[in-house]
């Protein structure tokens, strides 16, 4: 055993409190599982049991084969996914390629409008592809007589909504290469075809997987754009929300939710194991690659990138002149008369507040969460055997698609036998299930920021005579304050637009903004809806502000981080 | 720093904290001498750093290692103690043991007369230097070194005044304001420095400080340690894994293999006195030939019939062992005790030194080595040449393996 790898298992500090160091992390790991493990399991059993709470094996598997429109979801799911998987990457690679590979003028702005489907509810681009291409759509010809309502709506819709997330992925992937692969592949007379081909695409590959899986499961466990221009085309994800909300048949719910979990844990091992692969390809050591200007390419990638981000543009800010318009399509004058009708109603008004509310708690007590876990993790506080399985309970959200998660609280905490029966309907609840829905991404950033922190500066801060309180003030506060923001800033965003966890689990008093929003679609509101959409996406865009300004102050307060000698 | 040193002597001592601290120890020796006659004797005989029967495992998959086993050692006043071994002997282990950042399984530590054994960290007298240097990057040059004397509540003036007084020491005043990022590494490291000597430990622990730094800056931040320690006297145990440094800085060296201690003694003996071949080549290049059998003073190995100092006991496990550099070549090697004739395999340049490779003429294995100063060579040697080689006896050691 080397030095390093025996300190790395053992953290035990004579004098410091012996007792939290071993309870918090499996208090932390208990209250975890039940917010993940306990309700999964829940569903994964009721999916074994008929209404009356016999044990009927497989029977609920073999009635759902058997109902000839379910199965027709499951296929529709597949291959629409697999369509919109294809679409998305395609267009994710060139576009994340020229924000990262090239000088193509105008790169900071392409990466930030790429970016706007996040900080919208999933329908929002759905509404403005209703107001493009819908029955009164002002570009419907361009449909060629084809209905938007069906397979053409959903790979339109997804697809814009998924592309975020495949760009930041990407960029990512190739952000982090290293120079001299491609000064070795020059000096070895590789053409740049061939070095595309083995130095680019072979270091980036890894994220290719992991973008191509995040928009798989994005769309195959949407249900807010097939519920507004899915037409008659189900999907497994519109289906369990009408069996469930619609025919109270959980039995059946419980089904499509494995079969709705099953594609993305495959995803999920899938990455986790190309992952696994992933740690010796690029070294501390790297050099960045610095992209020179190539002005054919960076002429091409400008076109696409003005072509990408205009249909991003049209589709969001159609949603947007939708909501303004007095009344679709026969009265076009535009006014606020949807957003002052939102704001008038008590209902609709108490949805936005509760939406701040789920959005706030969620982004304090989730990151403080996460950065709790995180440490734990990062510093195998407690049993390493806990430490462990906590790190793997934290895996599982991303896992788990919303509706599966939202399902699984339902027959957990609506369980008259369970003790925690009273949080039902209630805003915790609610909270937890976001916190927990999303709690994979903030657990890895935490962790990822304090591995960086050099245990040896702890020990330095004891030597000299400092507790963890002081240390933590004054030294580790400061390091870590922009991760803590990040982190913030994206739970509060996540919460403020997530539907597919929270749809079934609101009460009349506890419903928020995003959830209304879908409510409207069912009535047919599509104006308001959007309005309320666009109110969402103009908070998350106000949270996304303030965290930016923060993170500038932050830098600026702290000059140690800027490196000029 | 060097100059610092010397304008120490001077004007005002900047070091008054550390040397106040030991004017204190001397008086309250002098009362201790004055009043406890009988007592005294065993008093003042008593290490400052007493290790007992340390003993530190970790459990691995089920496997239970011993990183630190059963250690017992000593450590004088004022004395600068070198804890050497290769990489995963326990060195750091026993070095965060001693500091507190691992609680021993078994076994005790004694600092000053004090039993710290079951002490916080932040309760024992340390200062510490990581290899990594550990500054707090958010914090300046002079913060960092500050930071231990808020901690214990100094007032700010003071604060300033000792502040002052360490960057002179390690010559860093003009960085006061900079940040860590801003830093090169040698002078991250003085700046850990100073903050380690801030609060004026009795003990400075330093865990490998010079493996991070280049070449040069490691050479002259060695002696510059060395030279520090000697005029604050403070008790230091230092970490590494590298001989050289282990040699030039130590009173006395601690070779470690195996969560256990092989030998403790000055440089001089570890390194011409080595209890084992372990200890012998860890501390520099070595030929070592295993024994067929010892008679009468006189050693069989590798065919030949050398002469040993000493020389008696069993063959087995034992090795005739002899450094490069003892190994006597050319003229001087003609017509002394176990002479030799050999042939040159292989010459590599070191500059004023050359080692070469030799056969002995009678066999065909093992191969010798040899290092001498080119100056003292009559001929630049060739290979293929045949000469004559001694191996004296006086250098010749037979030793045990080690492992």
């Amino acid at each position: 055993m080397t030095d390093s790898a025996a300190t790395s298992t053992s953290r035990v500090q004579p004098g410091a409190l012996r007792v939290p160091d071993t309870l918090l992390p499996i208090g932390l790991a208990v209250l975890l599982a039940i917010a993940t493990l306990f309700p999964i399991t829940a569903l994964l059993l009721r999916s074994l049991y008929d209404q009356k709470g016999n044990f009927v094996g497989v029977a609920n598997f073999i009635r759902y084969a058997n109902e000839p429109g379910l199965s027709i979801a499951a296929w529709n799911s597949l291959t629409l996914s697999t369509m919109i998987t294809v679409i998305v990457i395609s267009l994710a690679f060139p576009y994340a390629y020229a924000l990262t590979r090239s000088r193509m003028p105008g790169r900071a702005a392409f990466r930030i409008i790429a970016m706007l489907p996040l900080l919208a509810p999933s329908l929002l681009p759905a509404f403005g592809l209703v107001y493009l291409f819908g029955n009164q759509g002002v570009l419907k010809t361009w449909l060629m007589g084809e209905s938007l309502y069906g397979p053409i709506g959903i790979v339109l819709g997804s697809s814009v909504h998924a592309f975020p997330q495949a760009v930041l992925i990407l960029s990512a992937g190739l952000m982090a290469s290293d120079a001299r692969l491609y000064e070795a592949a020059r000096a070895l007379k590789a053409s740049p075809r061939r070095i595309f081909a083995t130095v680019t695409l072979s270091t980036c590959r890894y994220s290719l997987v992991s973008a191509a899986s995040v928009v798989f499961v994005s769309a195959f466990t949407d249900f807010g754009i097939p519920t507004v221009v899915g037409g008659s085309t189900n999907m497994l994800a519109t289906d369990i929300y009408k069996l469930v909300i619609g025919r109270f048949d959980f039995e059946m719910g419980a089904v499509v939710g494995i079969l709705l979990l099953a594609p993305a844990l495959v995803a999920y091992v899938m990455d986790t194991a190309v992952r696994r692969n992933l740690r010796a390809t690029i070294s501390g050591k790297s050099v960045p690659v610095e992209p020179v200007r190539v002005l054919s390419r960076d002429s091409a990638l400008l076109v696409f990138c003005s072509l990408v981000t205009v249909a991003l543009l049209g589709v969001i800010g159609m949603a947007l002149y939708g909501s303004l318009v007095r009344f679709w399509p026969y009265n076009l004058t535009l006014g606020l008369q949807n957003y002052t009708r939102l704001l008038s109603d008590e209902d609709e008004w108490r949805s936005l507040v509760n939406s701040l509310i789920l959005a706030g708690s969620t982004a304090i007590i989730g990151t403080a969460l996460a950065m709790f876990s995180g440490w734990i993790v990062a510093r195998s506080i407690g049993h390493n055997c806990v430490a462990r399985s906590l790190h793997g309970i934290a895996m599982v959200p991303i896992a788990v698609p919303g509706l599966v998660l939202g399902l699984g609280y339902v027959f957990f905490f609506n369980n008259p036998v369970n003790p925690l029966h009273f949080m039902q309907g209630g805003m915790p609840l609610i909270v937890l299930c976001t916190i927990a829905h999303f709690f994979t991404v903030p657990h890895l950033m935490a962790v990822n920021s304090l591995v960086q922190l050099d245990r040896e500066i702890d020990m330095a801060s004891q030597a000299l005579r400092s507790g963890s309180v002081r240390t933590a003030r004054i030294v580790h506060w400061p390091m870590l304050a922009p991760t803590l923001l990040e982190i913030a800033g994206y739970y509060f965003v996540n919460a403020m637009t997530t539907v597919t966890a929270l749809i079934f689990l609101f009460n009349a008093k506890t419903r928020v903004a995003a959830v209304v929003v879908v409510n409207m679609v069912e009535g047919s509101r599509i104006g308001q809806a959007a309005a309320l959409a666009a109110l969402i996406m103009a908070v998350s865009i106000i949270a996304t502000l303030l965290q930016l300004g923060a993170r500038a102050l932050i830098l600026k307060a702290q000059p140690w981080r800027r490196r000029s000698t | 720093m060097a100059e610092a040193l010397r304008n120490q002597g001077s004007r005002k001592d900047p070091m008054t904290g550390l040397l106040q601290r030991a004017d204190s120890a001397a008086l309250a020796e002098t009362s201790v001498k004055r009043t406890i006659h009988k007592e005294s004797a065993a008093i003042l005989a008593a290490p400052f750093l007493n290790l007992s029967g340390l003993t530190k495992s970790f459990t691995t998959d089920g496997h239970r290692s011993f990183v630190v086993n059963d250690v017992s050692h000593e450590i004088q006043q004022s004395e600068f103690v070198c804890v050497l071994g290769p990489s995963g002997c326990g060195k750091t282990t026993l070095l965060r043991l001693i500091a507190g950042f691992e609680k021993a399984d078994a076994g005790s530590i004694h600092q000053a007369g004090r039993d710290i054994s079951h002490l916080a960290p932040e309760n024992r007298d340390f200062g510490i230097v990581f290899q990594s240097y550990a500054l707090f990057p958010n914090r300046s040059v002079a913060q960092n070194v500050a930071y231990g004397l808020e901690a214990t509540g100094v007032q700010r003036e003071q604060r300033a005044v000792r502040v002052n007084e360490l960057l002179t020491l390690v010559g860093l005043t003009a960085h006061a304001a900079k940040y860590p990022s801003q830093l090169s590494g040698g002078q991250q490291q003085r700046v850990a420095l100073a903050r380690a000597l801030a609060l004026s430990p009795g003990l400075l622990l330093l865990d490998e400080p010079l493996s991070a730094l280049d070449a040069n800056v490691r050479l002259s931040l060695r002696d510059e340690l060395r030279a520090l320690q000697r005029r604050l006297g403070v008790t230091t145990l230092m970490v590494t894994h590298d001989q050289h440094e282990a040699l030039s800085v130590a009173d006395r060296i601690v070779v470690m293999n195996h969560g256990r201690i092989e030998q403790v003694g000055t440089p001089g003996e570890v390194y011409d006195r080595p209890v084992n071949l372990f200890v012998a080549r860890f501390l520099g290049p070595v030929n070592a030939i295993p024994v067929d059998a010892i008679e009468a003073g006189l050693v069989q190995a590798g065919g030949m019939s050398i002469a040993v100092e000493g020389a008696s006991g069993s063959a087995d496990d034992r090795f005739l062992a002899i450094r490069p550099a003892a190994v006597t070549i050319g003229h001087e090697a003609r017509s002394v005790a176990n002479a030799l004739r050999a042939r040159i395999a292989e010459t590599v340049f070191l500059g004023d030194l050359m080692r070469i490779t030799l056969q002995l003429a009678t066999i065909k294995t093992p191969l010798l080595q040899a290092e001498t100063h080119r100056a003292r060579l009559d001929v630049e040697p060739r290979v293929g040449d045949v000469l004559d080689v001694a191996l004296s006896p006086r250098h010749c050691m037979l030793l045990s393996s080690g492992t």
